[in-house]
This record gives structure tokens, sequence and C-alpha cells, in this order.
């Protein structure tokens, strides 16, 4: 039973590995052709291709003009719609498994931790740290009033997830690499500071929480209160004293169900309000 | 009703997957350009100033736009869609026939490290508009070098707006 437990826990470790592997290997395989090298069987896509939040941006333009901006194709679009259908039903799912820059900080805030047990999670007070929550929403709102003045990705200068996976290729802008490297140093004290201050895809991702069809739900009546969920909790919601998780920073990563954090079988589960925890 | 985070993956995985099989079988699913650039239409009030005055619109019948050429075309590609030789361009941006026939615009940065002002795609979209004669109304302060105004000075088709532009556009 314990081992089943286990492997369950680590679903999300091995979905998030995949991601990563996937975006990593597309970005080498464009690098590689730019190079004049092509590998045989591995299609040549640029990761603006692949990016839902492309789809979001180009969405004026696609509205105005029938045409999407430069760089980006009918599958950000596409990807967009995806994944904005699974976060109706539920939640944040692309933040909490698959996207790669989220999974990066998540695996250096695991180096933090050890590095420094005593300051990591500690560095922002939880009172300034809801409120910087909500500077997201006006990189959201920024970027796409920019994108659509402009008509290009204005956000590709600051964006470290394309310096992540292009720093080889000299295409990247300073500022963005300037942004990686801050990320991946408050990494080492913050639990992802990228997705919980400033992405906007997650911003708006997140707003499905408040009427997300699957949230993750505590029954009080068989809670044993003995704040697992919160601390399993990435973003520092107190699941433990909520009926159903609407927050909008829920990257629904489920660390804090039964079975991963929760000890107590049929506690903290994700269901409809019919599912018979509705508090 | 309640889900295993294990079924909820598999659920969205499968709609995830299915979603982008379904648009790739009918060909929605685009994960690369079909470089086909956006094309330019005659304004029906052309008359008003004398001379006609294409302007941007997708799918009509004219020339291809020059504002829609990528930086992931290359300069042979270019030269086949907008009819401006290679040769020319070639001369243009200083590179050899053989050359430019790969060339993507995208790369023209490298060739210019030191350039005062950036020479990018966006100078390539100049060239062809002034090489053509056809409106192109640069989204940025852009520049061209004196090899590329030597090509439009020769063999060029600017109107009055676009020579003038170029007087004070052009690296030495």
């Amino acid at each position: 039973m314990q081992k089943k437990l286990k492997n369950r826990g680590k679903l999300r470790l091995w979905v998030q590995i995949g991601a990563f592997a996937v975006v990593e290997i597309l970005a080498l395989v464009k690098w590689l052709k730019e190079l004049g090298v092509s590998i045989p069987f591995f299609p040549e896509i640029s990761l603006h291709a692949v990016c839902p939040f492309g789809g979001v941006v180009t969405l004026y333009d696609f509205a105005t003009t029938g045409a999407l901006l430069p760089k980006l194709h009918s599958a950000a679009l596409i990807l967009m719609f995806l994944g904005l259908f699974v976060a109706l039903f539920f939640g944040p799912l692309f933040c909490g498994y698959i996207c790669p820059l989220g999974s990066f900080q998540e695996w250096i805030g695991k180096l933090g931790r050890k590095l420094f047990p005593k300051r990591y999670g500690k560095l922002i007070s939880p009172k300034v740290d809801r409120v910087l929550g909500y500077l997201r929403y006006g990189v959201l709102a920024a970027v796409v009033y920019q994108t659509a003045v402009v008509g290009k990705l204005v956000f590709q200068d600051v964006d470290p997830y394309y310096a992540l996976f292009n720093f080889l290729t000299g295409e990247v802008a300073v500022t963005a690499l300037v942004v990686l490297l801050l990320v991946m140093v408050l990494s080492l004290f913050v639990e992802r500071p990228w997705c919980r201050y400033l992405c906007p895809y997650g911003a708006l991702l997140g707003l499905f929480n408040l009427i997300r069809i699957f949230p993750v739900r505590r029954k009080a009546s068989t809670c044993i209160h003995c704040g697992k969920c919160d601390k399993a909790c990435p973003m520092n919601i107190p699941v433990s004293q909520k009926a159903a998780v609407r927050d909008p920073r829920c990257i629904s990563c489920y660390e804090c169900v039964s079975g991963n954090a929760c000890p107590v079988n049929d506690t903290v589960t994700i269901s409809t309000s019919k599912g018979g925890n509705a508090q | 009703m309640k889900l295993k985070p294990q079924t909820v993956i598999l659920l969205a995985s499968l709609f995830v997957i299915a979603g982008i099989a379904a648009t790739m079988a009918t060909g929605l699913w685009q994960t690369e350009s079909d470089k086909i650039p956006r094309k330019l239409t005659v304004a029906e009030d052309a008359e008003n100033s004398g001379q006609t005055q294409p302007t941007a619109e997708a799918g009509s019948t004219a020339q291809y736009d020059p504002a829609d050429i990528r930086g992931s075309y290359t300069f042979g590609e270019i030269s086949n869609l907008y009819g401006v030789p290679l040769t020319h361009i070639a001369q243009a941006f200083g590179l050899t026939y053989a050359q430019a026939e790969g060339f993507q615009a995208k790369t023209l940065e490298s060739r210019y490290p030191d350039a005062e002002q950036e020479i990018g795609t966006a100078s390539v979209r100049l060239f062809v508009a002034d090489y053509l004669g056809l409106p192109y109304t640069p989204t940025e302060d852009t520049w061209l070098p004196k090899t590329a105004a030597d090509v439009l000075g020769a063999s060029g088709h600017m109107n009055a707006d676009q020579t003038a532009y170029l007087q004070t556009h052009t690296l030495p």
C-alpha cells in the first residue's frame, strides 16, 4: 500500500520530466537545424509554435486581421484553446504538470531547501506574498496590450521560458537572460517565484480555479487538521481552512490530496460539488 | 463525482491528444510557416490620391505584402515569392549568389554586428518594398546598408516618400 502511494506521488514528477524533455528536444533539434545539422525522425518545430501563451497574445491580431503574429502558427492557438478547456474542468493542470519553467523552478527549489533550510519559503511574508500575487494580472494585461499595439512578440524579450530553452541560439535578449537568472536565484528561496508573481499565462489559467468543475475539496467530517495539505501546497494555499480550493493561485498539482499529502482516505479529493464532499 | 489525480491526467492527456489529432486530420494544425505571405489589394479609394495605393489584405489576388516577410524566409524564397532578382538581393546585403539562396532573413543581423543601427528582417522588408515600389510602413526605425541603397538607386521603383526616407536611413 505504501509503495502504491509513493508511486502515485511520483506520477507528477515523471510527467514533468517528460514535458521538460520534449521541449528541450524540440529546442535542441531546432538549434541544430540552424547549424545545418538535421536529426532524422525528429520534427523541426519552433517553441513558439507549441507555446499556448502565444495563442493568447495573438488573439487580438487574429480577431482583427485574421492573421497570426510573426513566428506563431495555428498550433499555438489550438493548444491555447485545448488548455483553456482542460482548465475549465481541472484548473491550471498545465502549470502543475506540464510547464517546463515551473518544473525547473521547482527542482531548483528542492536544492534551495537543502542549501538554505531555514530561509527557504520564509523570505517573503504571507501578506506580501499575497499582494505580490496580483502582479501577474498586471503583467498579463500589459503583455496582451503591448503585443496588440506593436504587432510582435514583445514578451519574448523578458520571457525566462524562452531564455531557458533558447540561450544556445544567441537569439535571446539580454533582458530575458537576466530575468531567467533572477528567477533561478529566487527559486532557491521562494517556491516557483515566476509562477507566483509574474507569469501571465498562469494568471489567466488561475482564474479558471474560480469556476472549474473539478476543484480540490476537503471533507471536514473526516479531516484530522494535521495541516499536511497546507505544507504540501507549493503556492501556500491554506487548504485545511477551505471546503473547496477556489484560490486563483492553485496550480492543480494535487500534492495536497488524499494519497499524496493527506493521510486520511477520501478527505482531500478532486470532485464535483455533488461528490459528497460539499460542506 | 470524484476523480483520482491519475484519472485527471489520463483524461486531460486524452483530450489534448485527441484535439491535436483532430486538428491535424483537418489540416488546421500547423507548426511551421506555409511560406505564403499575405497579399496586398488595391484600395477602392485609391483614385483620390491619383495612383493605386495597395493595402494589406489576406486572400486577395495582388502582390505579396513585403510587411509579411518572415525571418525564416530565405533570400531564395523571397526572390521567388516577390519577384526580386536574387542577384540584387545578394548584392544589396553583401552576399554571393550561392550564399544568398539559403540565407535566412533573420540571420542578417549577425552579418552587421558592428552596425550603429540594426540591419535585420525589417531591413529586408524595406528593401523589397522599395525595390518594387510597394507601400511599407516600417514598424521601427528601419535602416538599410549603403549597398542596398545603391541597388535601389539603380534598379528600385521607389516613390518620393520612400526615396526621402532612405536618404536619412542609410548606413554609411
